[in-house]
C-alpha cells in the first residue's frame, strides 16, 4: 500500500498539521500587506507630489525592490539587517538582544519592502485615476491637500485599486512559501518536514498545493464582495434619472 | 471689499495675467467675458489659489495678501472666503448630494454633524433639489450636479462665490435652471464673480462687466456700457462672434 502511486490515507492524514500552521501563512500575509499598503502609500504620494529626495529616494528603492529576486531580498534582509543592527550596537552602545529577534520579523520586512514597491505604483495610477477637479473643489472649500486625499480622494482610489489590490495578496500568499528558507514554519515549511519525515513528497505536496489553492479562493470571494461595498457611491444606470 | 492689484501669473514663460486691477463691491455681480485663453478662468483661480500668482495683492475684506510671499496659512485663509463652483461640477462621487454640501462645514468648519446636516439640507432647498438629498453624483444629471455644486458653495458662507463656466457643460434646456439659482443667489445680496459666455445673464444680473483679452482687463462697465459702446476693437469683435453664434441669431440668420 505505501509504495503504491498515491497514498491515500497517508495525505488525508498531513491535513491536520497543515492546517495549524495556516495562521503562520495568514499572519506573515496580513502583517506584511498592511506595512506594504502604508508604505506604498507614503511612495506613491512622494512621486506624485514630487516631494524633493523623497522622491528620487522612492523611485530607487522601487527599481531595486522589483528588480531583484524575493529570495535576495529574504537573505538580504535575514543576514544582512543582523550585521547593520551589531554594527550600530557596537557604534552607539545600543542596548537590544538580537537573538530575540524572531526570524518571522525579517520575513515581514523583506515582504512589507518587496510588496511595497509594487503597490506604490498601483496606489499612484489609482490616485491619478481620481480627476484632479475634486481635490480641486476639496480646496475650494478650505480643506487641506492631506483631508482632501483622506476623505475624497482615497476612498475612490482605493475602489479603482481594490482588483490589483487583490491579485497583490493572493500573489503575496503563494509568495510566503519562500519565508522557510530562513527556516519560519509556514505552510510550505510544514509540507516539506512532513515530507522528509515520510518521503512521501507528492502526498504532501499536492495537500499544500490544494490548502494554497483554498486560502486563495477564499480570498478572491472576499476581495469580491469588498469591492461591491466599495464601489457602492458608483450608482447604477438604471438609477439615473433622465 | 475685494481688491486685486497688479496680479500677475505665467505658465512657462509665457504671460497669461499680465498685471489685473479689479475691485468687487460687497454685494457686486461681475461677469468676466473675454475669448478662451484671455486668462479669464486663470484670474478666477488666482482669487483663490488655485493657481499660485507671481505677484500682486489679494485683499477680500479685512484679509490682505502679497501673492508673492503667501504662506500656507494665508492661503487657507483665503480659501475660507471663498468658494467655487466649476464648470465640471466637480462634485465629491463618493459622497451624497447632503454629504458634498455637508463636507466643508463639517471638516473645514468643525460644525456638528447634525447642525451641518441641517444647513446644508437648507442649501439645497434653495436649490431645488430636496428629493434628491441622498442622491450620489453619478445618479443626477448635470443640471442637478450643478445647483449641487452651488449649493455646496454657499453653505460655507463666503464673501465671494468665485464662477468658472458654470453653464458650459450643461444641455441648453437645464442652462436656465442653474442661472436661475444664481440669480436668486445674486437677489440675495451674494458677491460673485463670474466667468461666462451667457449674455443674456451678464445683461440682466450682472451690476459690472469686464472684458478681458490676452491677460489684461481692456474694458470695465455697466452691461449696457460695454455691450453698446465698447472702446476696444477686439471687444466689437468677440460681442460680434458671439452674439452670431447665440442660438436666436443663428434662427434668425437661416430664415433669412
Amino acid at each position: 500500500m505505501s509504495s503504491g502511486l498515491f497514498d491515500v490515507p497517508f495525505f488525508l492524514s498531513t491535513f491536520p498539521a497543515l492546517v495549524r500552521v495556516i495562521p503562520v501563512t495568514l499572519r506573515i500575509t496580513a502583517v506584511a500587506m498592511a506595512l506594504a499598503v502604508v508604505l506604498g502609500l507614503a511612495v506613491a504620494l512622494a512621486r506624485i507630489y514630487r516631494v524633493p529626495v523623497l522622491s528620487q529616494a522612492a523611485a530607487v528603492y522601487v527599481s531595486f525592490a522589483r528588480g531583484t529576486p524575493l529570495l535576495v531580498q529574504i537573505y538580504l534582509s535575514y543576514y544582512g539587517i543582523p550585521v547593520v543592527l551589531e554594527w550600530l550596537k557596537a557604534r552607539y552602545g545600543l542596548k537590544l538582544d538580537l537573538n530575540e529577534l524572531p526570524a518571522i520579523v525579517f520575513i515581514y520586512f523583506a515582504f512589507a519592502m518587496n510588496v511595497g514597491a509594487y503597490l506604490s505604483e498601483t496606489i499612484r495610477a489609482a490616485i491619478l485615476a481620481i480627476d484632479k477637479g475634486q481635490m480641486e473643489a476639496a480646496l475650494s472649500v478650505g480643506m487641506s491637500t492631506w483631508k482632501g486625499m483622506q476623505r475624497i480622494v482615497l476612498p475612490q482610489a482605493l475602489a479603482v485599486a481594490l482588483p490589483s489590490l487583490g491579485n497583490t495578496v493572493i500573489a503575496l500568499v503563494k509568495d510566503t512559501s519562500l519565508a522557510f528558507m530562513i527556516s519560519v514554519v509556514e505552510l510550505m515549511g510544514e509540507a516539506r518536514l512532513q515530507g522528509a519525515r515520510s518521503l512521501r513528497f507528492f502526498e504532501v505536496y499536492i495537500a499544500v498545493a490544494l490548502v494554497y489553492w483554498a486560502i486563495c479562493i477564499i480570498i478572491e470571494r472576499l476581495v469580491t464582495l469588498l469591492e461591491r461595498r466599495v464601489r457602492h457611491f458608483e450608482g447604477t444606470a438604471a438609477a439615473r434619472p433622465a | 471689499m475685494i481688491q486685486l492689484n497688479a496680479i500677475r501669473k505665467s505658465f512657462h514663460h509665457l504671460s497669461v495675467l499680465k498685471g489685473i486691477d479689479l475691485q468687487v463691491g460687497k454685494g457686486e455681480v461681475v461677469v468676466i467675458l473675454g475669448p478662451s485663453g484671455s486668462g479669464k478662468s486663470t484670474l478666477l483661480r488666482c482669487i483663490n489659489f488655485l493657481e499660485r500668482p507671481e505677484s500682486g495683492t489679494l485683499r477680500i475684506g479685512d484679509l490682505s495678501v502679497d501673492a508673492a510671499r503667501a504662506r500656507k496659512a494665508d492661503i487657507a485663509r483665503l480659501r475660507q472666503r471663498t468658494t467655487m463652483v466649476f464648470q465640471n461640477y466637480n462634485l465629491f462621487r463618493n459622497k451624497t448630494a447632503l454629504d458634498n454640501v455637508m463636507e466643508g462645514l463639517v471638516t473645514v468648519r468643525g460644525l456638528d454633524r447634525a447642525q451641518a446636516r441641517e444647513q446644508s439640507a437648507a442649501c439645497l432647498e434653495k436649490v431645488g433639489l430636496s428629493h434628491r438629498l441622498h442622491y450620489y453624483p453619478s445618479q443626477l444629471s448635470g443640471g442637478q450636479q450643478q445647483r449641487v455644486g452651488i449649493a455646496r458653495a454657499m453653505a460655507m458662507d463666503p464673501q465671494v462665490i468665485l464662477f468658472d463656466e458654470p453653464t458650459s457643460s450643461l444641455d441648453p434646456e437645464v442652462v436656465g435652471g442653474v442661472l436661475d439659482v444664481m440669480k436668486g443667489l445674486a437677489r440675495d445680496g451674494m458677491t460673485m464673480i463670474v466667468v461666462t459666455h451667457e449674455m443674456a445673464f451678464a445683461r440682466e444680473v450682472a451690476h459690472r462687466v469686464v472684458f478681458m483679452d490676452d491677460g489684461v482687463i481692456l474694458e470695465t462697465g455697466s452691461a449696457d456700457e460695454v455691450f453698446e459702446h465698447a472702446q476696444h476693437e477686439r471687444t466689437l469683435q468677440f460681442l460680434q462672434r458671439v452674439n452670431r453664434s447665440a442660438p436666436e441669431a443663428r434662427l434668425a440668420e437661416s430664415l433669412s
